[in-house]
This record gives C-alpha cells, structure tokens and sequence, in this order.
C-alpha cells in the first residue's frame, strides 16, 4: 500500500482540481455560445468524451481572462485617480492658487519678459511686445481652465482673478497642482496625493478593502455556491481519503485563495493599482500578488469555516435561506463598493469624514494590506501584521473546523426522520393554488435563492442606480418617459430570470410532467402567464411610483405607461419562447442548458422596445406593440412544433411553414429594398425606375430565397402550401375560381378605398394628412408617376401578396382561427403603409386573405391587390 | 397471498412451482384489441440505431417483461412508448391511440415509474403527491383518500413531511410508484422497478404488481433481473442491440430454443448471438387459446 500523500501534496491536488473545475465549466460556456445544432448524423447512445479544451478554447480563456483583468485595472485606476485628485485638492492650507505645471512655466517666462521689457522701457516695439505677452498670459490661463466645468462668466471672473494675481504678486502667486488626469484606464504616480494626505487615502482605501473583501465573502456563499445546499457535500467525499481532517481544512482554505477568481481579477488589479500609484511601479506586480492572496486568504478562510459552521448547525432548507442572505449582502456591498469608486460625491464623502477616524482602525485585518504604500515606515509592520493575520487566521480556522466535526460531519441521523401530521390538512387556505402555478409560487417562496435572484437582485439593481446616480432619479421626475422606460426595464430584467428559464429550472423535474395528461406547452404556458403576472406588477409598482413623483401627466404619459405595461406583458412570452428554444433539455449540467447568445438577443430586443417607448409618434409606437406581439405569437408558434422533440436528441420537428419564417421575410424585404435603393443610387436610372427595380430586386431575392430555405428544409407539397400552386386535393376549376375571387374581393377593397378618399373631407386630420400626400403628389414628375404606377399595379401586388398572404397569412393560420390570421397579416400589412391609408389598406389586407383562404392560389390576392392599386392610384394621379 | 385466477385452470402437471403465470399466456377474447400494440417500431439517430423493428402487443390484464442487457433498447422502446420520443418508423399504439401523436390522452390511461426519479428540491412528499394529483385533475381530498392506503402499504406515511430531495433511493422510487398510480391507470410502465428497494420493499411491490393485474390493469415493465421476470410475468420479451431476439411465455420460449432451460440460460442463448432468433409464433398473445391439460409445458 503506498503511504497516504503529505499535506502539502493534498493542497495542491484540491487546488489543482478546483483550477481544473472552472477550466472546465468556462470552456463548456464558450462552447456553447456556438451553435449546438442537433447533429442528426452523431450517434448519441454512444458515450462520447465531454468536450475538452482545445487550443482555441485555452486561447480563448486567456483572452477573456486578460479582458476581467484589464477591466479590473482599468476601474481600480480611475477610482484612485479620482480619490488621489480629490485629497489633493483637500484642505487649501496654501494660499497659492493652483495651476497645472504647464501654465506655471508660462507664468514664470511671461513674468521674465515683461520684466525684461519693463527696464528697456523705450524701445521701439514695447508696447507690442507687452501686448502678446499679456495676450499670452491670458491664453494660458485660459487653457489651464479648460477642463474645468464652469460656464462663461464664471471662467471669466476666474481668469481676471488669475491675471489680478499675476500683476500683483507675479509667479510666486502660484503653485502646481497635482493633478493627475481623471478617466485614463492605467495606473499613475501623479495620482498619490502629498506626504500630509496620504493616511487619510489610506483609510479610504482601507475602507473600500474592507468593503470589497466582505462583499467577495459573502458573493461566494451565495447562490453561486451550488455546493452548500445539496443533499451530497462534497466534503463527505474528500472525507473518504486517508487524510487527516486538519489537512483536508487547510487544504480547502488554499484553494478557496488560490483557485478563486474573485483573487486574481478583483484583488490583484486592485493592490496592483494602488501599488504602483504609490511610488512602487513595477515592484508592485509580485507585491499586489501577495497582498491579493492575502485577501483571498480572508475571504477564503471565512468560507470555509461558515460552510462548515452552517452544515453542522443547521438543516439544509434553513442554510439555503441562509444563502439567500448571503447573496443579498454580497450584492449589496459590491453595489456599494463599485458605487463608491465611480462616484464623485463619495471621493468627496471620503475627503470629508477619513480625518475624523482613529489611525488604529486602518490597522484591522481586512484593511492593512493598504498600509504597505504607507511610506512612512509602516510598510515593513504591515507586512508583519498581514503575515501574522494570516497565519492566525488560517491556523485558526483549521482548528476551529476541526473541532466542529470532532463527532462526525453531519446533524441528523437520519434522513427520514420526519413526523406524522396530527390531522390530514385537506385544504390550507381555500382558493389555494392548484397544479403548476401552485408549484411554482410554493418553490419560489420556498427556495430563497430563487426568490432573491429573481424578485429582489432586480429592485436592488435599480434601487442602487437611482440612489448613486442623481442626474437619473431628476430625470425620471422630470419626464415621464424616462420613468416608462425604466418601469418596462425593470420588467424586462426580472423576466430575464424567471420566464427565460422557464424550461431550464424544470431540468429534473421534467420526467414527471410528462407523464401528466397535458401537453407540454400548456404547461410553459402557464408558467410564463405567472412570470408575466409578477413582472408586469413590478413595472405597474415602479410606474406608480414615479407618478407620484411626477405631478405633471399628460395624455402621452398615458400611452407611454400602457406601452411599458403592454410590453413588459408580451415580453414575458418572448423571454419564454426564446428560453425554451434555447434550451437544450437533455444537457444535465445547469450552467450549459441555455445558449448564452440567445439570452443576449433578448436583451437587445427588449431594448429595441424600450427605445420605441422614446419614439414620439403614437403611429410608431403602435406598430411596435403589434410587431412585439406577432414576435411573442411566432416564438410560441415554434415552441409548440418544437416540444414534442425536446428530449429527442437528433430528431426535428417536421418543416412547415412558421409565422417566424414571414416576419423575417418581411423584414429582410425591406432592408434590402433600403440598400438596393442605395446601390441604384448611383446609377443613371431615373428616380422611378430606382423605386421599381429595388423594390422588384428585393422582392425577388425575398421570394427566391425563402422558396429555397423550404425545399432545402424539405416542406412537404411546396408549391401549394405557399399558393403559388393549387393544392392536390383541390376541386378542378380552382384557378378560375381564385379569378372570380380576385375580382370581387379586389372590386370591394377598391370600392371601400374610393368612398375613403372622398369620405376623408369630412375629417380633419385625415384632411390634412391627404393634403399634405397630395402637395408630394404634385411635386412629383409625371416620369415617376408612371414608373410608380408599374409599381403599385404590377411588382408590389406580386410580392408583397407572397409575403403577406403566402408566408404570413399561411404561418398564422396554421396555429390560429381563420378570422386571427385574417386579422393578424391584414395588420402587419397596414403597419408597414403610410398613416394616411392604413385603413383602406387594412381593408385590402382583410379582403386579399379572405380571397387566398377561399380558392388556395395567390393568384385570387394578387388580382384583389392589383385591382385596388389600379384604382386608387387612377383617382389619385388624375 | 393472492389467488390467481388463470391458476385456476390448470391442472397440477403444467403447473410452474414459482409461477403460476408463466405456463399460460392470457386468454383473451378474439374482438378485444390488445391494450399495447408496437407494430415495427423503429427509432434511428442518424446511423446508429436504437430500436429495430420491434414488433409487440400485450393484451389486458398482463404482466409483461422486456428483458436485456444494457443499451438493448428497453428504455428507448419506453420513451416511445410514453410519447417523450417520435418513432422513426412504426407505430406504437395504447388503447388504439397513438403514443406519439395523442400523447396527451394516453397519459390519462398510463401510470409511469422511472428508473431514477428525481423530485423538486423543495417540496415535500406529501406535497409531490398532491401536485401530481392536482395535474390528474383530481382535488385534494380527493387525493388524500386515494394517497392514504398507497402511503401505508408502502411505509411512507412518517415521511410525507420531509423534503422529498432528503428522501433515500428506495423511498424515491416508493414516492414515484405512488405517483405512478394515484390515478389508477389502466396501463402502469415501469421502469426497473425495484432497483434500489429493500427486500421487504421488493416483495410489497410484487405482491402489489400482482393485485393489480388480479384487477385488470396492465403492467409492462422493464428489468434485467432474470429471476424477477420469471416469478413475476405472463411474458416475458427479450431485447437485444435494439432488436425483439424472443417474446412469449417461459413455455414457448423453452420450446424455441432450449428444452428444460431456465430463463437465464435461454437469456444468455438469445443474447449471445449477433442476430435475433425471429420468433416462432408471431408476437401476439394466441387469442382464444384454452389451456389443454397436458399440453403444458414438458418439464417444470
């Protein structure tokens, strides 16, 4: 039998594993942020090697890693610069004013010439000399002030002062100010402020140490420690090993310092910038190492003997509320450590309350590490103080833990050891939630973690911004809108949490609903609706209390609400539809069962949204909600083709044609008649002919392309399913069906459209719009009319009848009653028209697709379109 | 102990000392379909192939066995079975319905048991069972009356009030079979049942199983503990590397391949050989089939 390993041997292999652990789940998120396609030719039964780190990914993570550290470097500078300025400026106990080193020089020479040209009073150019001189002086002083945040008069009695003092005292009347140059991302010397004031940065330094050691403490035993709350600690298996339990404490406290990376990408940069700002440049790289660890020793030590501490005097439901706690303290004291350091007035908190602190309270563990800059001969006790805090600290630990699991690692004997109830509780409560919602609501109240990550980090999130940033709480006072788009923002994010993750949190759980006799999909359905149900009261609550701030309402503030409110409830199911696309069910690891890219696409819409709350026409704002809406349709459209092969790892659902498939059609047709338009910008064809052949071009490249993403995806009987064809079970005469059909539904719209025109006199804004599209009219050149006019009649019918009725129309019929779908592309349709003929081109929509719903051929709307246009546009050029 | 009523029939010479089922398949009137009819089921990933060509059908009131090694296909075959997976080809059909395409009523008739349940971490037993009966569509007194009996007999009731997340692995799998037939399913699919049950545990559930099918239901589970299938089964089906190598009762399973063979010789005969053995009779219980005394098998 070989000997058991040595201590030392032990904290290595712990550390090593744990370095091997976050290797490992970093590199699987990176490779999942590239599509994972189901790989229909891959066998799965066979087992295949978990993905290792390939050179790219190594490269990869070294990439990201340099990116943590740089940006680590990057805010740890720009605070001690603030602060260094901000101790600099302190007490004025010299009555110099102060100017940059620059200006000083210019002062010194401006004050030789001018004396110069005092003694040799007579000379021929004196006065012209003395002229450029002072007009130099004032440049100088002039761009000595630039920076400064003053406006026009106040610069201007600053300057006079400056120049009052030049004539009176000269030079001397001045002095440099250190200043170092605020926002630069790197590290500098100008920055430390003078002999007199630097226990004072050190104290403030002390504090945000203290703070940020703390914060890092609590963050690690939070809701990122998946460890503490299980059932299996893995403490218990590395307590099957022939180590002694001390060992096993040591060597879990070193690799809590060591293999953490709150160590390498909080800490280091910090002490790094702070060194180096205090005279020790280069030096301070393995000196910020060291002080680094040692406050990952802390936060490390203090971990391990809580971890233990809680699993030994608590039952595991109550160390998860436990963890709850501990995450909100973390995440509050980062709030406030990263507020303190971005934050003007709290430099200036600091400047103003460090003197009154005793210089013995630097002197506490979590703060010494900020007297190694003393430079005053502090730094060698320090670094005494900081190797004994350690040691003891450590050492202390180790025993401490040692001592609590003297009988055995965990409480209870048993893990069955319940009670029986007294009396059969048959119904707690009447009106009790039943069946899914009622799962959901007691697992959130239950798991705190859950309920803290997804109710409260929101508020705290935007508490914190309102409270640090006092420009955005005016703000939102001040306009309504602002408080519209926070209210949808705060919305948004708690939706990120919880109705993106509507499939995810089901991971083992998922066997039992389907063995229930419902669908799957009903089941989603009804846990979004809760999610929308709680978001959508934290964006009224949030809106509520804005309007209590903002006296002044108006009607707009109205819409601005009802758009936030709409759209936080839509966005509950487009957070759960892309959440469940983007979930791969069968991935049993929890941090790679969503697709990263996929939540950020979230993100990006639901700020797409937000930024049309901003727009100022109601019309845009409308188009919006319908456009969000049909979105949340469509994503709903394809969870429910795709949920019946959720657990099946190569199988798709069948091809057909999806809601989703038209609305990117639609869109890509208009970007690309945007750019062919700009392409034809530069060529000699006249204006019209542009119009016409970027629209036709776009259209074409449209059709073209979707038509081949179907047949490459194989949808069944093509050709008939978009209409451009009869279908195999049509009676015969269709054809000639969809041209009667054309032709009456074409003769109503065209009917509806000519009573429009006339009827519009008799309304005043509709007067006005049809006034002003009638001066465009007739700034037109009867060249473009007649190309606009091919346009409306010919090319315009064919496509967007495709788009429109083929793809949109046939996508939400599929999954919606006639009359919906009818509604629904007649809608799309009128949005992307000018405001003027929304209505009539509305009733064109709903009179196309009734005609394509009666004989099946894109034929009958196309006809209907073409026979509209025509007479519309007869009426109107004539 | 349960009287059997298909014992009842034969005579002393054809009776099986440890299972009296085995020696018959169910007598099944000619115009009742069978309640699980597996025509050519087929499941393919890309190239690999995971179940071939299984062909089965289990008339009511029987207790059938799909034995085979590891990745022989059982628990694809289940997975289809329970709509969670599309077949490639085939169809698999429970009470006429199609598994896959009218999943959502079938499950009104089938009672499932995996092989490794895991539950919510923070809810308790009795809670479990009151959401699986809420989802049913039962109310809670309802499945308060229906849980209480199956709590006892399975010794569950003291622990109703843990976490189920605490629970060991037997109790686990106790708390998932109760589930499995709070509703009292026409069809219960177990997946190896009693992989991680104590003795005592093992023989409540087959005393359990037994009574069921006693009532009429239906159990078709999935097990490679050969000793099981033999006590316990009218038939017993034996898959291998996704194929149906043999299926029917102990008798004609015998007479296929080996004369006075136990089930675990004639297991290992079947699965040893890279080709199925196609069945003899074709797979469906022979309908009107009456017991002809001496007609049993030749030896016990």
């Amino acid at each position: 039998m070989p000997n058991p390993p040595g201590a030392l041997r032990v904290m290595w292999l712990l550390a090593c594993t744990a370095v091997r652990k976050i290797a490992n789940r970093t590199s699987g998120n990176l490779n999942k942020a590239f599509n994972k396609r189901k790989k229909p030719d891959a066998p799965p039964e066979k087992r295949q090697a978990t993905p290792r780190k390939k050179a790219v990914s190594v490269l990869l993570m070294l990439f990201v890693g340099a990116m943590f550290m740089f940006n680590g470097v990057n805010l740890s500078s720009q605070f001690v610069r603030r602060l260094g300025n901000e101790f600099n400026r302190g007490e004025e106990t010299d009555k110099r004013i102060a100017v940059r080193a620059w200006t000083l020089r210019q002062l010194h020479k401006t004050e030789g010439a001018l004396k110069a040209l005092d003694a040799s009073e007579g000379a021929p150019d004196n006065l012209a000399q003395v002229e450029k001189w002072r007009k130099h002086l004032r440049e100088s002083f002039e761009y000595d002030l630039r920076e400064s945040r003053l406006d026009g008069s106040e610069r201007e009695a600053m300057i006079s002062e400056r120049i009052q003092t030049f004539d009176r005292t000269g030079a001397a009347g001045f002095r440099v100010e250190k200043r170092a140059m605020e926002g630069l991302p790197v590290p500098t010397t100008d920055a430390w402020p003078d002999r007199e004031r630097v226990p004072g940065m050190l104290m403030a330094l002390g504090a945000i140490m203290a703070l940020m050691v703390l914060s890092v403490l609590f963050m690690s035993l939070g809701s990122g420690n998946q460890d503490l709350g299980k059932v299996e600690w893995s403490m218990e298996w590395l307590f099957t090993f022939p180590v002694p339990s001390r060992v096993i404490f040591l060597a879990k406290v070193f690799e809590y310092t060591l293999a953490n990376p709150f160590t390498w990408f909080l800490f280091f940069p910090f002490f790094f910038v702070l060194q180096f700002s205090a005279g020790f440049l280069w030096w301070s790289v393995p000196l910020a190492a060291c002080a680094a660890l040692y406050a990952g020793l802390l936060a490390g030590a203090a971990r391990v003997f809580l971890e233990t501490f809680l699993r030994k005097t608590f039952a595991l439901n109550r160390v998860k509320n436990f963890q709850a706690v501990f995450t909100l303290l973390g995440i509050l004291l980062f709030f406030v450590v990263i507020g303190a350091s971005s934050s003007q007035r709290a430099a200036a908190f600091a400047v103003r309350t460090v003197p009154e602190v005793p210089a013995a309270a630097l002197w506490n563990p979590l703060s010494v590490p900020a007297l190694l800059c003393d430079g005053a001969g502090l730094a060698w006790p320090a670094a005494g103080a900081m190797l004994l805090y350690g040691a003891a600290l450590a050492g202390g630990v180790v025993y401490a833990c040692e001592w609590l699991v003297r009988d055995g690692l965990t409480i209870t004997a048993g893990v069955y050891a319940g009670k029986r109830s007294a009396a059969t509780p048959v119904e707690r409560g009447a009106g009790r939630m039943r069946g899914i919602v009622g799962k959901e609501l007691r697992l959130l109240f239950r798991d705190r973690n859950f309920l803290v990550q997804t109710l409260i980090v929101p508020l705290l999130l935007i508490g914190f911004n309102l409270f640090m940033n006092s420009g955005l709480m005016e703000q939102v006072g001040a306009h309504f809108r602002h408080a519209a788009a926070l209210a949808f923002g705060l919305g948004a994010y708690v939706l990120m949490f919880s109705a993106f993750q509507v499939l995810s949190v089901e991971s083992s759980g998922l066997w039992m609903l389907y063995t229930f006799p419902r669908s799957l999909e009903r089941i989603l359905f009804e846990k979004t609706v809760l999610w929308c149900g709680f978001a959508m009261l934290y964006a009224v609550s949030a809106l509520l209390g804005f309007a209590l701030v903002n006296p002044a309402l108006d009607a707009s503030a109205i819409s601005d609400a009802v758009m936030a409110v709409v759209g936080v409830g839509i966005y509950a199911f487009i957070a759960a539809g892309i959440g469940i696309l983007a979930t791969d069910a069968l991935e049993t690891e929890a941090q790679r069962k969503i697709r990263p890219d996929m939540m950020y696409l979230y993100m990006l819409l639901a700020s797409l949204y937000g930024f049309a709350i901003y727009s100022p026409s109601l019309w845009a704002k409308l188009a919006q909600l319908v456009l969000s809406g049909l979105l949340a349709f469509a994503l709903w459209q394809k969870v429910r083709d795709h949920t019946p092969y959720l657990l099946d790892p190569t199988q798709e659902p069948p091809p057909r044609i999806a809601l989703a498939d038209g609305l990117i059609a639609v869109l890509a047709f208009f970007v690309l008649q945007g750019l062919a338009m700009i392409g034809l910008h530069f060529s000699d064809l006249p204006p019209g002919a542009q119009l016409l052949f970027a629209f036709v071009l776009a259209g074409l490249l449209v059709a073209l392309f979707t038509l081949y993403a179907f047949w490459r995806h194989g949808v069944p009987d093509l050709l008939a399913a978009v209409g451009l064809r009869a279908a195999q079970d049509a009676p015969a005469g269709s054809y000639l069906r969809a041209v009667k059909w054309g032709l009456v539904c074409g003769t109503c719209a065209a009917l509806f459209g000519a009573f429009y025109l006339y009827g519009m006199e008799w309304f005043e804004p509709l007067r006005a719009l049809k006034r002003e599209a009638l001066a465009l009219d007739k700034g037109m050149d009867p060249g473009v009319k007649g190309w606009f006019a091919i346009l409306a009649v010919c090319a315009a019918p064919l496509f967007e009848e495709y788009i429109f009725r083929g793809l949109v129309f046939r996508g939400l019929r599929r999954s919606t009653t006639p009359l919906l779908a009818v509604l629904g592309s007649a809608g799309v349709f009128a949005l992307i028209h000018p405001p003027l003929s929304v209505v009539p081109v509305f009733v064109l929509g709903v009179a196309a697709a009734v005609s394509f719903e009666a004989s099946g051929l894109l034929l009958a709307p196309i006809l209907t379109h073409a026979l509209y246009n025509a007479v519309v546009v007869w009426l109107n050029f004539t | 102990m349960p009287v059997f009523p298909a014992a009842l029939h034969l005579t002393k010479r054809g009776r099986s000392p440890i299972n009296p089922n085995m020696n018959e398949p169910i007598a099944e009137a000619a115009h009742v379909p069978p309640l699980v009819e597996i025509r050519g089921l087929t499941k393919q990933y890309g190239e690999f192939v995971a179940a071939s060509d299984i062909r089965l059908s289990v008339p009511r009131g029987e207790l059938f066995a799909l034995l085979g090694p590891n990745g022989a296909g059982k628990t694809t075959t289940i997975r289809m079975l329970m709509g969670i997976l599309k077949p490639t080809s085939g169809s698999a059909q429970i009470d006429g319905l199609d598994c896959f395409a009218d999943r959502v009523e079938v499950k009104r008739r089938v009672g499932y048991l995996p092989d490794e349940p895991i539950f919510y971490d923070h809810l308790r037993g009795r809670e479990i069972l009151r959401f699986v009966g809420e989802m049913h569509g039962f109310d809670a007194r309802e499945i308060d009356a229906r849980a209480k009996p199956l709590l006892e007999r399975f010794e569950l009731a003291d622990a109703t009030e843990e976490y189920a997340v605490n629970y060991s692995k037997g109790m686990k799998k106790k708390l998932a079979l109760i589930c499995a037939v709070l509703h009292d399913p026409l069809l219960l699919i177990f997946d190896e049942p009693t992989n991680g049950l104590d003795p005592y545990a093992t023989r409540t559930l087959h005393e359990f199983v037994r009574e069921k099918v006693a009532a009429g239901k239906t159990v078709f589970f999935s097990t490679h503990l050969l000793d099981q299938a033999e006590k316990l089964c009218h038939r017993i089906g034996i898959v291998y590397k996704g194929r149906m190598a043999a299926v029917g009762t102990l008798a004609e399973l015998r007479a296929k391949v080996a004369q006075n063979s136990s089930l675990e010789e004639i297991f290992f005969s079947v699965t040893s050989e890279s080709a199925a053995i196609p069945s003899a009779a074709p797979a469906q219980a022979p309908s009107g089939a009456k017991p002809v005394p001496g007609a049993g098998p030749a030896g016990n």
